[in-house]
């Protein structure tokens, strides 16, 4: 599932191999994002292959002259999209001299125009203070983009400095770019539940929820957990924004589904008090049979009849088949009390077996 | 990937070979714009380094830069 601004990102980093604006890629409507990203591989190869002589040329001249004078040339001469491209020709070690020497900003330019293929084994010879300074202009940007390119291709702890000073909308707008999705697992568990909270109210405030939803193919069973808590702990009205969202789209429903079913009973029993619950149909339809079940029993511990009530009102027959068993005598007559709907009520009873469906038990609730 | 059209400066994606000849055609036209224009900036980058470098290092510059 790729979303609107997986797509959008790399078509901007087509554009900018291209040379052209992204609105220039009106063509390439209905492509693929994999197809745009295999386009601009092909892109970025030819063009180096063009010009690969005079590129071997400006880095074997960097690397007779002195340092300093390097620098010049490629900031002053080169330039940041030339620059981009030689990289690819240079050692570890003579990348790490210049990025030394080359002010952050124009790291930063540079980084936009590098094939992030080639240069990865230069980043190792690029310091972490280095690597943060440019991270910091990149985010100042919102090249989230490009910092999205890089997480895939630097080591943990440069990506745990560079969002380090991210907040929410930048780790989740960085974050839905990553273009090396089997580095997202590992990114998520950089961050602390508290950013990782910012990160979903980020998701709500700018409506990018598929963006972030979509990012959950990747994660392994712990983010998943993490991710989940994380949802566990947004306000009601959220919960009910979110249940709105994947009532409305298929596919971004499937693609939390596995947050939904790790859903505890007791957040149910807690949000049961926050949320409309027939707002929230949506997520209770992609919740486990035995959790809707064991929510319904925590509320009646709890002796929370109403909300037991409200939750008895909108639960599948099949769950209440499970549940409605399962409550004690005098359950069903105080929350069904709740209901106020008589009919209801007798749907109720009728999951119970022969034997437990006495008057006393319709109480007020059945009369 | 699929072969490319005889003029196509490279190989294009099948999903891009897939929305047609003419998305093919724009495809090509920008990817010879981007070539035509980094000779260009190569050619500039290359005469502007020789006046950037420091006079006692320029004729070994021209050497590795022009050959």
């Amino acid at each position: 599932m790729s979303t609107p601004l997986e797509r959008r990102g790399e078509l901007l980093r087509l554009a900018r191999v291209l040379g052209v604006e992204p609105d220039e890629l009106t063509a390439l409507d209905g492509a693929a994002v994999e197809d745009l990203r295999a386009l601009r591989h092909a892109v970025a190869d030819r063009l180096l292959e063009r010009s690969r002589e005079q590129f071997s040329r400006a880095v074997a001249l960097g690397d007779l002259l002195p340092g300093s004078v390097a620098a010049k040339l490629s900031q002053h001469v080169m330039g940041p999209v030339l620059g981009g491209r030689a990289a690819a020709l240079l050692t570890p070690e003579k990348a790490g001299e210049l990025a030394r020497r080359l002010p952050a900003d124009f790291l930063a330019d540079v980084a936009c125009h590098v094939d992030i293929r080639k240069v990865q084994p230069l980043l190792a010879g690029i310091d972490r203070a280095t690597m943060a300074a440019a991270g910091a202009h990149l985010r100042e940007r919102e090249e989230w983009v490009v910092l999205g390119a890089f997480v895939g291709y630097v080591d943990d702890d440069v990506v745990a400095d560079l969002l380090d000073g991210f907040d929410g909308e930048a780790l989740l707008r960085s974050g839905v770019v990553i273009e090396d999705a089997s580095r997202i697992d590992a990114v998520l568990g950089m961050l602390s539940d508290e950013r990782l909270d910012g990160l979903l109210d980020a998701a709500d405030e700018h409506a990018l929820w598929p963006d972030i939803v979509s990012l959950n193919v990747h994660l392994g069973d712990a983010q998943l957990r993490r991710v989940t808590d994380a949802v566990q702990r947004m306000s009601g009205p959220r919960i009910e924004a979110l249940a709105a969202l994947l009532g409305d789209d298929d596919e971004l429903r499937a693609a939390a589904a596995p947050i939904v079913e790790r859903l505890t009973p007791e957040f149910l029993a807690d949000v049961a008090e926050d949320v409309d619950l027939a707002a929230v149909g949506p997520l209770l339809d992609g919740i486990p049979v035995a959790t809707l079940s064991a929510a319904g029993a925590e509320l009646e511990r709890r002796e929370a009849w109403t909300l037991l009530g409200r939750l008895m009102t909108v639960l599948r027959l099949e769950v209440l088949a499970e549940l409605v068993p399962s409550l004690g005598d005098e359950t069903l007559p105080r929350a069904g009390a709740t209901i106020g709907d008589p009919a209801r009520v007798d749907e109720l009873l009728a999951l119970l077996p022969d034997e437990r469906r006495t008057p006393e038990l319709r109480g007020p609730a059945g009369a | 990937m699929t072969p490319p059209p005889a003029s196509t400066p490279i190989e294009l994606p099948e999903g891009i070979v897939a929305l047609g000849p003419d998305a093919c055609s724009a495809v090509e036209a920008l990817v010879l714009a981007a070539e035509r224009r980094q000779e260009a900036e190569v050619q500039a980058a290359l005469e502007h380094g020789l006046r950037v470098v420091p006079r006692p290092l320029r004729g070994i510059t021209r050497r590795v830069l022009v050959g």
